[in-house]
């Protein structure tokens, strides 16, 4: 076993674009993106609309075929994997999606939404039903719900059923994806406390996706911000909001809204130009250029690598470079 | 220092809603008052009723809703009057002029077929305040003051051709074309992106700054309520539950579903090690709890709280809560009487 | 000592040359099936050919001549697109007659084997030339791409068309030649139009030029490290922008960064001035004829490590050591600067300071000073007095 789980070399996804007749215009949505995530740990990816994390976390799973680049799972590439390893690779990497409402299958029961996976895996399960419903009751549901259809249930579990379908597989890594993103904030609490709860028991390897700060510095060990198909920093969750290194990152925290009022009115942000580029033709240099605060010459000829400039810190910056 | 005056009151409001389903109670008995200038906080998560009481206020309840109950007083131009008894045409003065509505998404706000331009001088035309020539000038004036770059260019664009947060500024003008006393504000930045929220928070705080608008926010993000609000109601199922100034909601929040809500935001700044979700589930308004809506899942509940609907109580100067812990001995006697 | 860089052979001028023998065929194909064929559909298509070719051919010559520097490339563009443009019109003049011809009395289509191929063959060479165009030409001269891209593939669309009516004559309605032969027509007009659109850009190009030139001059003056910029030329063939630029840089900077620094100028230009065919940015390192230094102080005239609170800024004379200029400046930062380090090197650069002497300095603000081509030396002396000496003895001997 490796020591880290999960491992993206250079990875990258281009949806193709048509203009007209042959012409393509390519949206780099995940544009050459490198990083390690160790076993047990919980890597958060931090980006607003249009950063790729979405795409990154379905390419990461081979649900999109990546472009270019390679993922390496146990430190096997998951791009050659073909039939019986393919399948291994499926029941042990699952995904939880943002959407509660539509991941569900509205025609079959929750005991059959369940019982797909393994299912389809040929896992030898004794009884099936009492395997189900121990799932059920890991996520803080009921024997009761066992035959009950989709729309009878809240939105908060609804999420909870899709984890535990996710469970069923028994799977190392678990890609989530705005995982409480629809839902309210006390429902959204008890969620994040169960997928943390889960994490410790089944020793399970999380990447957490999604747009919101706080909830991703309260799920995860390191943290990674995106911009536009690349990551910028990453770094430990409790450092990188102390001290982020990176203009952006600076920027997300300084827009972060705080809930407490002394601290939120006391600070005094700087004025946030501009939006993010089209993905379509990035224009050389670093991305962020035309936003940074801090932009010199360089930073629109060439684009800073992501490198570490202390221990367990990457920032992909000329400031630091 | 003069006394901030009322700018809106409101009175015992109970709002139903018609399904087939059967009567969803939503709105229980509201009282609320808004003082001019500021910012009120409206906060609460899904189906507490705070978007039908701000709907309320200008009678945009659609069927199978029927507001059943209560009194809406503006202060205009230096007179009550109540909304809920207004005929429509008198109402639809004040829509859009006195006061404005901004709404979450603002693509549904905006007509495609029609320029940005175009759409805020006919409000202004509509309410005639301006005739098109002015307005088309205004319109150019107030997408600068909403700092859009270019405004002369902006407003010849359509809607499509303008990104989420310009389009957010667009609707931002519109409802402030016409200078109105009340912005009523609902989930403004759900949408979007956080840079893009923290420009248009910056945005509404300048503008409330320099025009004095009164603004009702209304969001269940409590990051906004604290960047924001001068003063907060909390809403739950159909009630409002306690009514602070924001230092004190954070500080010294009373009833037990504000401090519930305040445990389970996580604050990124602070090393969380659990958060505290409230335990139970948001009641069925169709066959609410009797009683306070909030008993079955509050920590602290008596036998009285299952019976009777507490009394809202002023604990401290401006600090309203609803809830039997803080209602006194004979209060609590008398109910239990009944 | 100079330094050129340019948009190499490899990069622009071969994919040029190859798009332009896939041109050549295109040409002779069509030629060939109009002569032999006359049906107005390949008439037409042919003139098609010829309406895009002036774009492709100009792009070539723009490359070749912009790197040999010859002066009048725009009037040589116009001349060529002319010329091709008037065998076009003549040719489509022809089409309308023959179309007019053959719908009134009897159509005149003959060699069908030819008539049904080359329109084909005129696809798949289109076809790859596009896909050449894309692939080939590097992503950072995607707009010139685009421009060849979009007018060559104006011929799929010809092609497409003309093949139609032939084929119903093939198969014995005779009339569905000429009568298609009006869509085929129309989609030259379209093409005619562009081209006499190009025709009004390059007249234009005043305009364009002065644009293009005064800002690639501002974005290099903002470096301070960049004396003095010089269009040596500039010009349009076609669609396409040349250009030659030539600045001088001050001796001081060090070996690697004039890389670093061709490398701003060149990307940043590209991406001004595109599209662009032929561009070549020379650096001259010479002496400067000033030299500006900035030194940090704290308290007094004492020499602190930077970023510190205040900074004198003195402008010497490079022959006679003389200064010229001195001023102080204070760094004050927003409360909400988190790096105020790279705020003040800025600053700096906005003063025009080639070099900064400070006691110590940070990781970060020696990186940033880097970034803007600005030299930090460490200094040990105490007073102002003596590091100004020390400066001089160094920079200016």
């Amino acid at each position: 076993m490796t020591k880290y789980l999960v491992e993206a070399i250079n990875l990258k996804k281009y949806f193709p674009v048509r203009r007209f007749l042959l012409s393509k215009d390519f949206v780099k949505a995940v544009d050459g993106v490198t990083f390690k995530i160790r076993k047990g740990e919980c890597l958060g990816v931090v980006g607003e609309s249009g950063s790729g994390k979405t795409t990154l976390g379905r390419t990461i799973l081979r649900l999109i075929e990546p472009t270019s680049g390679d993922v390496l799972f146990d430190g096997e590439s998951i791009l050659k994997f073909k039939g019986e390893k393919l399948r291994e690779f499926r029941r042990r990497a699952q995904m939880v999606f943002q959407d509660p409402f539509s991941s569900l299958d509205p025609r079959m029961t929750i005991m059959d939404i369940i019982l797909e996976g393994p299912r389809t895996h040929n896992m030898p399960i004794k009884d099936p039903e009492e395997f189900v419903v121990k799932l059920l009751e890991t996520v803080g549901l009921k024997r009761e719900h066992l035959y009950r259809y989709p729309h009878e249930f809240s939105g908060g579990q609804k999420q909870r059923i899709a984890i535990a379908r996710a469970l069923a597989l028994n799977p190392e890594f678990v890609v989530l994806d705005e995982p409480t993103s629809a839902l309210d904030v006390s429902v959204q609490a008890s969620i994040l406390n169960m997928l943390k709860d889960l994490q410790r028991k089944f020793g399970l390897t999380y990447m957490f996706i999604s747009h919101d700060l706080a909830v991703v510095k309260y799920m995860s060990d390191r943290i990674a911000t995106m911009y536009v198909g690349k990551f910028v920093e990453i770094a430990d969750a409790d450092k990188i909001f102390k001290e982020p290194l990176h203009p952006y990152t600076m920027i997300l925290l300084d827009a972060l809204p705080v809930p407490n009022p002394k601290i939120t009115r006391a600070r005094k942000r700087r004025e946030i130009i501009g939006e993010p580029p089209s993905p379509i033709h990035l224009p050389p240099g670093c991305r962020f250029y035309p936003r940074c605060p801090y932009a010199m010459p360089i930073c629109k000829a060439k684009e800073p690598e992501l490198v570490e400039v202390e221990r367990d810190r990457e920032v992909a910056c000329w400031l630091y470079q | 220092m003069s006394k901030p005056r009322e700018i809106l009151k409101i009175r015992d409001l109970y709002v139903n809603f018609y399904t087939y389903a059967g009567i969803v109670k939503a709105i229980n008995g509201v009282d609320l008052d808004v003082y001019e200038g500021e910012v009120l906080g409206l906060v609460g998560e899904t189906g507490c009723g705070k978007t039908v009481t701000s709907r309320a206020i200008t009678r945009l309840i659609p069927p199978p809703g029927r507001i059943e109950k209560g009194e809406i007083f503006f202060r205009k131009n230096g007179e009550w009057i109540n909304l809920l008894k207004l005929d429509d045409n008198e109402l639809r003065k004040i829509r859009g002029n006195d006061i404005a509505y901004i709404f979450q998404d603002p693509s549904s706000a905006l007509d495609p077929l029609y320029t940005t331009g175009y759409q805020i001088a006919e409000t202004m035309v509509v309410h005639n305040r301006a005739d098109w020539n002015e307005a088309w000038k205004k319109a150019v004036e107030l997408l600068r003051e909403t700092m859009i770059p270019a405004p002369e260019e902006r407003v010849k664009n359509f809607p499509h051709e303008l990104s989420g947060g310009m389009k957010q500024r667009v609707v931002i003008s519109i409802a402030l074309s016409n200078d109105p006393k009340i912005l009523i504000a609902d989930e403004p930045t759900t949408n979007v992106d956080v840079t893009i929220q923290a420009e248009l928070i910056d945005l509404l705080k300048e503008l409330q700054r320099r025009k004095g608008t009164t603004i009702m926010l209304i969001t269940h993000n409590m990051g906004l309520i604290a960047e924001m609000a001068d003063r907060v109601a909390v809403m739950y199922a159909g009630n409002i539950v306690e009514i602070a100034d924001v230092w004190t909601i954070f500080e010294e929040p009373m009833h037990p579903y504000t401090k519930g809500l305040l445990a389970c935001v996580p604050d990124p700044l602070k090393k969380i090690e659990r958060l505290e979700p409230i335990p139970g589930t948001i009641p069925n308004l169709i066959y609410p709890p009797p009683g306070c809506r909030f008993h079955p899942r509050c920590p602290h509940a008596m036998d009285i709280c299952k019976k009777k609907r507490p009394p809202r109580k002023e604990i401290a100067p401006g600090h309203f809560v609803e809830c039997w812990l803080y209602a006194s001995e004979e209060e609590r006697k008398e109910a239990e009487k009944e | 000592m100079e330094i050129s860089r340019e948009i190499s052979f490899s990069e622009m001028g071969y994919p040029l040359l190859i798009i332009n023998v896939f041109l050549i065929a295109l040409l002779f194909l069509s030629i060939i099936a109009a002569l032999e064929t006359s049906s107005p559909n390949l008439i037409a298509n042919c003139a098609t050919v010829f309406f895009i070719a002036p774009t492709i051919i100009n792009g070539l010559v723009g490359y070749f001549l912009g790197r040999k520097g010859v002066k009048r490339i725009s009037e040589l563009s116009i001349v060529i697109t002319v010329l091709f443009l008037l065998v076009g019109v003549f040719l489509l003049y022809d089409a309308v007659m023959l179309a007019y011809q053959g719908i009134i009395r009897k159509p005149k289509i003959t060699h069908f084997e030819i008539a049904l191929t080359i329109p084909i063959i005129l696809i798949i060479i289109t076809y790859i030339a596009s896909e050449f165009c894309e692939k080939k030409i590097p992503e950072i001269y995607w707009r010139t791409s685009r421009v060849l891209g979009d007018r060559i593939r104006g011929v799929l669309s010809s092609a497409g068309l003309a093949i139609i009516g032939p084929t119903g004559a093939f198969f014995g309605v005779m009339k569905m030649d000429p009568l298609f032969a009006l869509f085929t027509i129309l989609y030259s007009l379209v093409e005619l139009w562009r081209t006499a659109e190009e025709i009004k850009f390059i007249l234009g190009k005043g305009r364009l030029l002065s644009v293009l030139r005064e800002t690639a001059e501002r974005t290099f003056k903002a470096v301070p490290v960049i004396h003095d910029v010089k269009i040596d030329f500039m010009n349009v063939s076609g669609r396409f922008v040349v250009a030659q630029i030539s600045s001088t840089v001050s001796k001081f900077v060090e070996e690697e960064y004039v890389e670093a620094l061709s490398s701003f100028m060149l990307t940043e230009l590209i991406n001004r001035l595109a599209p662009i065919v032929y561009l070549r940015v020379v650096i001259k390192l010479e002496k400067p004829k000033a030299l500006t230094v900035a030194v940090a102080l704290g308290d007094g005239e004492i020499v602190s490590k930077f970023p510190s609170k205040r900074v004198i800024i003195v402008t010497f004379d490079a022959s006679t050591r003389e200064i010229k200029e001195e001023k102080i400046i204070e760094l004050k930062f927003d409360e909400y600067e988190k790096v105020p380090e790279a705020k003040a090197i800025e600053n700096l650069a906005r003063n025009r300071v080639l070099v900064l002497a400070t006691k110590d300095i940070s990781e970060i603000a020696k990186n940033v000073a880097r970034n803007w081509f600005i030299r930090v030396i460490k200094t040990e002396k105490e007073n102002l007095k003596d590091v100004l000496e020390e400066i001089t003895q160094r920079f200016l001997s």
